[in-house]
């Protein structure tokens, strides 16, 4: 399939997303409790909601993203600079969970005391996943059906 | 093939209505079975089911919707399974993890015959997702 300037911005703006997610999300599998976690990645105060839910929300996450999530993104994003259709079609399934998992996060955020009423989370730690999921998702599904 | 796992898929269309009654009546579901009882769960997780459920009825569609696409056989099938099996694959690991980590803090998720319902019903959204996504990969490639 042909490489198009398109095709490098999808492809390395997944590949940017997802290494500073999964890299994020690798330290707060392996660290779950640490303040540092706490403040820079999961965001919100324990205390302030129920502390149990907060730490098993945000512990599914840690493991799902930098395991199953990523690997599926970094493969696509190769796979498409390579102009190979499977790249396509990984980087199809693997842009589902950017709107799927904001869609999921927003019902849920304000309960566990994420959500920040700011234009920073609104744009950049909420927009840029449900945006980026739909721009990749539509790309990825017109150019599977040329 | 791709008639059996569209069946499969279709039926998944029983579990969408289920959702639904979860959010229009969430007593009615629990009474019905498919909700764990009042009894044996935590406020905090009935609360999160509620919220599961209606989250549920945004995304929960997109796999019995592409079985039915498998069935007529629709040329966007292919591409319809694999978006609707990586919301299925993704949602029962994330899910399952979410469900071991309240277990394992403490919280009461249901009574031990829910609790495996519960896990089962998660590895099957991973294994029915992921036949979806095979049998779309074999189909577009």
């Amino acid at each position: 399939m042909e490489v198009t300037a398109s095709t490098w911005g999808i492809a390395i703006a997944g590949l940017l997303i997802i290494a500073v997610l999964a890299g994020l999300q690798l330290v707060a599998a392996l660290r779950p409790r640490s303040s540092w976690v706490i403040k820079n990645i999961y965001g919100g105060r324990p205390e302030a909601t129920d502390p149990k839910a907060y730490f098993a929300f945000n512990q599914g996450y840690a493991w799902a993203d930098p395991f199953f999530w990523a690997p599926l993104q970094i493969a696509g994003s190769i796979g498409m600079l390579l102009g190979e259709r499977w790249g396509f079609l990984l980087a199809l399934m693997a842009s589902v969970p950017f709107w799927y998992s904001a869609i999921l996060i927003f019902i849920w955020d304000r309960d566990l005391g994420f959500r920040r009423n700011t234009v920073f989370y609104w744009v950049i730690v909420w927009g840029t996943f449900p945006v980026f999921g739909v721009l990749e998702g539509l790309f990825c599904f017109v150019r599977l059906l040329e | 093939m791709r008639i059996i796992v569209g069946i499969l898929c279709s039926s998944l269309w029983l579990i969408y209505a289920g959702q639904v009654i979860s959010v229009v009546n969430f007593r009615l579901a629990q009474r019905l079975g498919l909700q764990e009882k009042q009894d044996n769960v935590d406020p905090l997780s009935s609360r999160l089911e509620l919220s599961a459920a209606r989250w549920d009825l945004l995304w929960l569609w997109t796999l019995p919707s592409a079985g039915i696409l498998m069935l007529i056989d629709h040329p966007w099938w292919p591409f319809a399974a694999m978006i609707g099996g990586a919301c299925y694959v993704d949602t029962g690991g994330r899910e399952a993890a979410k469900a071991l980590g309240l277990k394992q803090q403490g919280v009461r998720t249901g009574s031990p015959g829910e609790q495996r319902l519960v896990m089962a019903t998660f590895v099957f959204f991973v294994a029915i997702g992921g036949l979806a996504i095979v049998t779309g990969l074999v189909e577009a490639t």
